[in-house]
Order: C-alpha cells, then sequence, then structure tokens
C-alpha cells in the first residue's frame, strides 16, 4: 500500500544553476524543452532516461504513479499492484538513489516491506491472472530496496537483508538443479528452460554478492568484503587453467588488491595483486592498464607517488583517453608537488572527451584544485559548467558542490 | 583548510592538508533489460569514468578522489600539507618566499624546504609551492603558521601570516601485563586498543627488548604467518592481544643480584596503517617490569617430569641460590606427610655446607608416588643455621601421577 511522500515538481538544477550563474541566454535550454515534448507514458520516461533529463523523469513517474491511483495520501489505503507500477516504482527509486535523495526514496520504500504482503503476488487477484501463481515484484525493485541502509549509510540491516535474498536466489538455483520448477513446486519440462534459468540465477546471485560486498565496504567492515568477495574466486582445481576463469581470477584478485589498500593491508594487497598477474599472464604477455592502475594505487597507499606516477604514466601510454587513467595521474601529480600539471592534465582529459571527462568526481578533483591554485577560481568554475550545459544533461546530484560554486 | 580572512594583498596563500586519496565508485543501480528503464542504467554504469571495467558492480573503485575535508590526525602520523602563493594581480610580484612552522604546546618546529625561503619572482599567474611534512610527535593543539612575504608596489617587503589550527588526537591504547615465570623469562601481554574513528590495519607491533634480555614473539605460527590470520583489522575500539617471551641473557640470568635488577623490558614499536595506506607510527617508553622478591633463598626445581607412573621413584634435581648479602648454611629437610601423595626416598637433615652470596647449589631428589591424579610437591624445607630460621617449600610444582 504505498504512496508518494514527495509529489512536488523538481527543477532541472544544471539548467537552474547555469541561469543563475550565466544568465538566461548562455544556460540554454536544451533539457527544459525536452522534458515537457516527450510523451507522457513509459516511452517518454526511457527517453528523458536516455538523455539525462533525471530530475524530469523524477517527474514523470510522480505523474504516472499518481495515474496509477498510489500517488500522495495513499500510503497505508489498499490499493492494486500490477506489473506497471511496479516497475514505475523501480525507475523512481533508481533515479532517487542516482540523484542522491535517500531519505525521501527511505520514507516511500517503507509501505512496501519486505514485498511479502498478500497483495505483492499474483495469486491475490485471480480475477486478472488466473491461476498464475508467484511474486510480482521485479528483481532489480527487490534488490534495491534491500540494499537501501547501506545507500543512506546507516547500518547492518542491509547486510541480513542481502544475505536473505541471497538464501532464496540459492535455493531456486538448487530446485533448478534438480530439475524443478524454482519455487519446488513442479518438474521443469524444457531443458532449455532450466540452463536459461539456471544462467539467470547464477548471475542474480553474483549480483547479490556484490551488493554485500559493497554495503560491507560502505560500512569500512572490510574483513567482511574480503571474505566476500573471496567466496567469488573461481572454484580451483577442474576448473583452473581455463580462459574464463583466468578472467575471473583476476578481476577478483584485482578487487581484493583494492579492497586491502582501502583497508590499509599492503602487504595483503601485494599478494592479491600478484595472483592477479600470474592470472592476467595466462591471457596475455604485457600488463594492460586494470595492472598498471592497481600497481600504481599500492604505490599511492606506500606513500611512492613518483613510482605510482610512473604507473599511471604507461597505463595512459595504452589508453590515452582513459579519464580515470588521468585522473590518477592528476591526484599523484599533486601529492608530488606539481599543481599546475595536475590541472593541465584534467583539464586535457575533459577536452578530449567532454561527454565522459565531465564526470562529477572529476569535476570535484579539478575544482579542489583549482581553489588550492588561487582566489580567481570563480572564471574557471563557470567554464565547466557552460561545458556541463553543452555537453551534459540533468545527471549530476548536486552541481553547486560538485563546482564548489557559492 | 579553514583560517581567519586577511585584507587585500598582492598574491595569495592557499593551504590544503594531504591525507591520502579516497577510492570511489558510481552510484551503482542496475536493470534488467525487461524492467522499464531497459539497459540505460547499466549503459550509464558502463560508460561512468569511475566504474571498474567488467566489474561494474562491485563498489571496489580504481578512482582516486582528493581529500574533501581535513579530517582527524593523530599522534604518529605525517601531517603533509600543500602549501601554494598565487600571484592575483597582473603584473610580476618580486622576493615571495614562503615560511611555515608548526606551533605546538611546547614547541615551534620550522616546516618549510630550505628553497622556499629565498625569495623569487612571480611572473603573472604563476605559483610558489611546497608540500611539507612532520611526523606529528605531541598531543593537543597545533598551529601551522604560514608566512608570506613579497615586495610591495612601493618596494618595501611586506608580509602577513594565516594560521590553520587542528588538534591531534590519541590513535591507539596499549596495555601491558607481565608475568615472571620460575624459569626466569619473563612473558609480556600487550593489548592494542584502536582508538580512532576508522578501522586501522596493525603493520607491525614489535617489541624491542632492552640489552639485558633476548626477546621472541609468540605471535606467528611458523612461515611469517600471523596467529591473527590475514587480516589485521581493527575496527574502532576493537584491541588485539599480543604476547612476547624475554630471555635474561646469560651474564644476567646466572648472577642473582642483576636478574633482581633487571627491570626495563623494552619498547613496543607500532606501525599501522588506515585509510588508504595512511601510516602512523609510536613507539612506547621503556617498558618495567615488577622484579620477583627472592627473598635470602631462592628454590626451584630443574628436569621434573610433568608425567609420572605411579609406584615407581622418579629423579628430579632442586637449585637452591644464596640471595642474600651473607654466607648460609643450610640444612635440607624432606618430610612426607600423613596425608601425601608422593613419599620422599634419600635422606633427611642433610647439610648443604656454607653457600656463599649469590652462589647455588644443586640437589638430586628421588620420590615415590603412592596415589594417581595431580599433586603438589610438598614437605621440602630448608633450615637457615645461623637465623634458626626454617623457610618451607610446599607449593612451587606439581606432577601428574598416572
Amino acid at each position: 500500500m504505498p504512496g508518494l511522500v514527495m509529489e512536488e515538481e523538481l527543477p532541472d538544477a544544471l539548467h537552474e544553476v547555469a541561469v543563475k550563474h550565466l544568465g538566461v541566454s548562455s544556460a540554454g535550454s536544451r533539457g527544459a524543452l525536452r522534458a515537457d515534448h516527450v510523451s507522457r507514458d513509459e516511452a517518454g520516461l526511457r527517453e528523458l532516461l536516455r538523455t539525462g533529463c533525471l530530475r524530469a523523469a523524477l517527474n514523470l513517474t510522480t505523474e504516472l504513479i499518481n495515474a496509477a491511483g498510489q500517488g500522495s495520501g495513499r500510503i497505508g489505503r489498499p490499493t492494486r499492484h500490477t506489473p506497471r507500477s511496479l516497475q514505475l516504482w523501480l525507475t523512481r527509486f533508481a533515479l532517487f538513489v542516482r540523484l542522491k535523495m535517500h531519505d525521501v526514496l527511505a520514507r516511500e520504500a517503507e509501505a512496501f516491506g519486505d514485498f511479502g504482503k498478500p497483495d505483492m503476488f499474483y495469486q491475490f487477484y485471480p480475477e486478472t491472472y488466473g491461476s498464475r501463481s508467484g511474486s510480482l515484484v521485479p528483481f532489480s525493485l527487490r534488490l534495491l530496496v534491500c540494499e537501501l541502509p547501506a545507500q543512506g549509510a546507516r547500518g547492518g540491516l542491509c547486510a541480513d537483508r542481502l544475505y536473505a535474498l541471497r538464501a532464496t536466489v540459492r535455493q531456486m538455483l538448487a530446485n533448478l538443479r534438480e530439475g524443478k520448477t524454482e519455487d519446488g513446486t513442479a518438474p521443469i519440462t524444457s531443458e532449455q528452460d532450466k540452463i536459461d534459468s539456471i544462467r539467470l540465477w547464477s548471475g542474480r546471485e553474483i549480483r547479490i554478492t556484490h551488493s554485500i560486498v559493497n554495503c560491507a565496504l560502505a560500512l569500512k567492515d572490510y574483513r567482511l568484503a574480503t571474505r566476500t568477495l573471496t567466496s567469488l574466486l573461481p572454484p580451483t582445481p577442474e576448473l583452473s587453467g581455463t580462459q574464463l576463469s583466468a578472467t575471473q581470477q583476476r578481476l577478483v584478485s584485482s578487487a581484493l588488491c583494492r579492497v586491502s589498500v582501502q583497508a590499509g593491508h599492503l602487504r595483503a594487497a601485494v599478494k592479491h595483486l600478484q595472483v592477479a598477474t600470474e592470472a592476467r599472464h595466462q591471457q596475455c604477455p604485457t600488463p594492460d592498464v586494470r595492472e598498471y592502475v592497481d600497481l600504481g594505487l599500492v604505490d599511492v597507499a606506500l606513500g611512492k607517488y613518483q613510482d605510482a606516477y610512473t604507473h599511471f604514466v604507461k597505463a595512459a601510454d595504452q589508453e590515452p583517453t582513459n579519464i580515470m587513467v588521468a585522473n590518477n595521474t592528476a591526484v599523484c601529480l599533486l601529492y608530488m608537488g606539481r599543481l599546475k600539471e595536475a590541472i593541465a592534465v584534467l583539464q586535457k582529459a575533459i577536452n578530449s572527451d567532454p561527454e565522459r571527462g565531465l564526470n562529477e568526481s572529476l569535476l570535484v578533483n579539478l575544482c579542489t584544485l583549482y581553489e588550492l591554485e588561487s582566489s580567481n577560481t570563480n572564471e574557471k568554475k563557470l567554464s565547466l559548467l557552460r561545458m556541463l550545459c553543452k555537453y551534459k544533461s540533468d545527471t549530476i546530484p548536486n552541481v553547486l558542490e560538485c563546482l564548489k560554486l557559492a | 583548510m579553514e583560517s581567519k580572512e586577511v585584507s587585500e594583498q598582492l598574491v595569495a596563500l592557499k593551504v590544503m592538508r594531504l591525507t591520502k586519496p579516497a577510492l570511489i565508485c558510481p552510484k551503482i543501480v542496475t536493470c534488467d533489460s525487461k524492467d522499464l528503464p531497459g539497459n540505460i542504467l547499466n549503459n550509464f554504469l558502463k560508460d561512468d569514468a569511475t566504474s571498474v571495467t567488467q566489474m561494474e558492480t562491485l563498489a571496489a573503485g580504481q578512482f582516486l578522489l582528493l581529500p574533501q575535508s581535513f579530517g582527524n590526525i593523530y599522534l604518529g602520523e605525517t601531517f603533509s600539507c600543500y602549501v601554494c602563493v598565487h600571484n592575483e594581480t597582473n603584473q610580476p610580484v618580486a622576493s615571495v618566499s614562503i615560511k611555515a612552522d608548526l606551533q605546538t604546546n611546547s614547541q615551534r618546529i620550522p616546516l618549510s624546504t630550505q628553497q622556499n625561503q629565498i625569495p623569487v619572482l612571480l611572473g603573472v599567474d604563476e605559483t610558489l609551492s611546497d608540500v611539507i611534512h612532520h611526523e606529528v610527535k605531541d598531543l593537543g593543539t597545533h598551529i601551522l603558521v604560514c608566512e608570506v612575504t613579497y615586495m610591495s608596489t612601493y618596494s618595501t617587503l611586506v608580509s602577513f601570516r594565516k594560521f590553520f589550527k587542528f588538534e591531534v588526537m590519541k590513535p591507539l591504547d596499549v596495555k601491558t601485563k607481565f608475568y615472571n615465570a620460575e624459569s626466569d623469562d619473563v612473558y609480556l601481554e600487550a593489548q592494542v586498543q584502536n582508538t580512532t574513528s576508522g578501522p586501522i590495519t596493525l603493520e607491525q607491533v614489535a617489541l624491542e627488548s632492552s640489552q639485558q634480555f633476548t626477546v621472541k614473539s609468540l605471535n606467528d605460527c611458523g612461515d611469517d604467518e600471523s596467529v591473527f590470520g590475514d587480516i589485521t583489522l581493527l575496527q574502532p575500539q576493537e584491541s588485539c592481544q599480543y604476547l612476547y617471551c624475554l630471555t635474561p641473557k646469560e651474564n644476567i640470568s646466572k648472577e642473582i643480584k642483576l636478574l633482581a635488577a633487571a627491570k626495563n623490558i623494552g619498547k613496543l614499536d607500532i606501525v599501522w596503517r588506515s585509510n588508504l595506506g595512511e601510516k602512523g607510527r609510536l613507539q612506547t617508553s621503556q617498558l618495567q617490569r615488577m622484579t620477583p622478591d627472592y627473598g635470602d633463598i631462592r628454590l626451584t626445581y630443574e628436569k621434573l617430569p610433568n608425567r609420572v607412573e605411579i609406584d615407581k621413584a622418579f629423579d628430579f634435581k632442586c637449585k637452591i641460590v644464596n640471595a642474600s648479602d651473607r654466607t648460609l648454611d643450610l640444612i635440607l629437610k624432606l618430610r612426607s606427610h600423613e596425608e601425601s601423595s608422593l613419599l620422599w626416598c634419600g635422606i633427611s637433615n642433610r647439610k648443604l655446607g656454607p653457600l656463599e652470596p649469590g652462589a647455588s647449589v644443586f640437589i638430586n631428589l628421588t620420590a615415590l608416588p603412592i596415589n594417581t591424579g595431580l599433586h603438589h610437591i610438598t614437605g621440602i624445607s630448608l633450615v637457615d643455621l645461623f637465623l634458626k630460621r626454617t623457610y618451607d617449600y610446599d607449593d612451587l610444582a606439581s606432577v601428574f601421577v598416572n
């Protein structure tokens, strides 16, 4: 029995900031125009999403959910759930996460509980779905709501909910492997269905495990993160040596290396990196960007900024347009006392690929450097704002904070 | 960094504390392709410069984010900061120099590198910068004082200062306990507690023994592997217990006076790392043990078996050391109590002859166990013939009889 908590229309945040700081004429009206011209349905919603008009998309979910009878004041009142209404909620909640609107998200999600209420099942609506049974709730929505406490960085509840979700998925996989349907009530008839279902649910199991790691990282519980990640390493002996397991070994070991770096456990970081390197040898003879970056990050942790810089530069030689590599090179340069060069690297990265380069975190880094360099930063920040207006839409949760504009 | 505003100057001074950067990742939201948003959100994630290729749904990022706040600073960490002077005018400014000092409760420490104290000409939009490092060795209030000097438009040297105040906090709480063993070994138990606000990894906890002892760490299970397993990570308020065995060096252990005077154990040297490898190091002051009081005579057993068979006599040795300042004339008495489970074999009231101060004598003893179980060795006493004083030794050791 959910309902809207936030109903007011959100303005295009980028446009608003641009009007205030650049004036109406320079701000342009791309986003605002588009928001008014899409159809007021799912297709329009997808169009707004695709073009990055996130707040306009959010406004449209408000409109559509209202029309579906689950608008404001409907919390606690009986309503009809449909696969369509739940997809609208999923889209809305995903937008809240991207826009970091955690409080209102938590309040709107509360009414759904753990999705165990009778009206969340097909059986509740026999007149519509006949004898169909099972939950109406899309997996993505379930997972998103399980992750909530971590998104708001509030506590350990999130891991408990994720474990429960994973246990259910594992039970379904066990049923499938025994030749039954997911819920274990009937034998599965088609072999192809079985293979497809196992593939789908195995993928979801891994996705949930990733969420558990993410939740642990958000709480800085590096022990849990490490233990959970370790469970994702490929099962040796029978699979080892295959191309697939080498890839998996590499990806997981590289992630373990970075978790250890964050925890300050550098001996472990070096060890994981060696394992990743060995796995890489099975695929290609020379280090690639991922490896150089991990090597650089370990050096940053060790305080060897010169060595880290060398590694990042090698990575940049292989992928000159890689934004992350350019960013890490610039960070190193600052710690080496080379502020001007750091700024130049970041500016070049933005100019060479504005679509990707105008990344929220990269802008935070660049504006931090601007502020350290001089007091006259306003013009530089405004030129970034102009570029944002030109190349990006309303995707950054807080433009003022990101550009450090007063 | 916060600071009081200063009036219009030709150059601007900016200071940023260089704590370690953070590793960040995008907001991770994914959908199935049949969901309403389709693959749009998944593609956002793939295209995001902060996500890790092929591991987009995992938050172990590769993208470095510069520190966005001053953060906490703890004793033993290195305070690093970037000091930057920028020419804010459209003309060159001459004779620019930076001087940075750190004022603690007790002293003022110069921090700037020599080369930045030599005045330079700063062209338009040019900067003069310095990265300074200082290992923090005091608790409490610290003030970073930055002074910039330059030639004003009236060709006079002017200078201005900025102050940055911060508190240095205590990172660890170390509690120690000592156990003096019969064998003259000393066991040190050290409890290291994380009192910072975030998790830390203890990279090294080593005991550097004083000259009187050799130290053996009991915290590895061979092959350099820690008893704590792979992760010596402490969440806030958690603690870890370390154990060390200290053996007095030979020249100390054979002289009971020196042994009694060996109070200095050594120092604990602790290295930890926190967020992204931020390093800290602390050394405790000299740890001191309470030495045991040996009195006039010290009696210890040697070569005593742990386990003996019933109804079979067993042998062991007894060492007697004269810990007093005078020569002792002693008699050894062996009594088998009525309820005692061990019967002494051999001669009681044996005269041990004169024993010089510091000298020792070994005596062979034989006992016969007559009951099973764990039994104290009782009934040994020494009589000092000069003072007519009797010393009883009833609870020094036990044997298990089966």
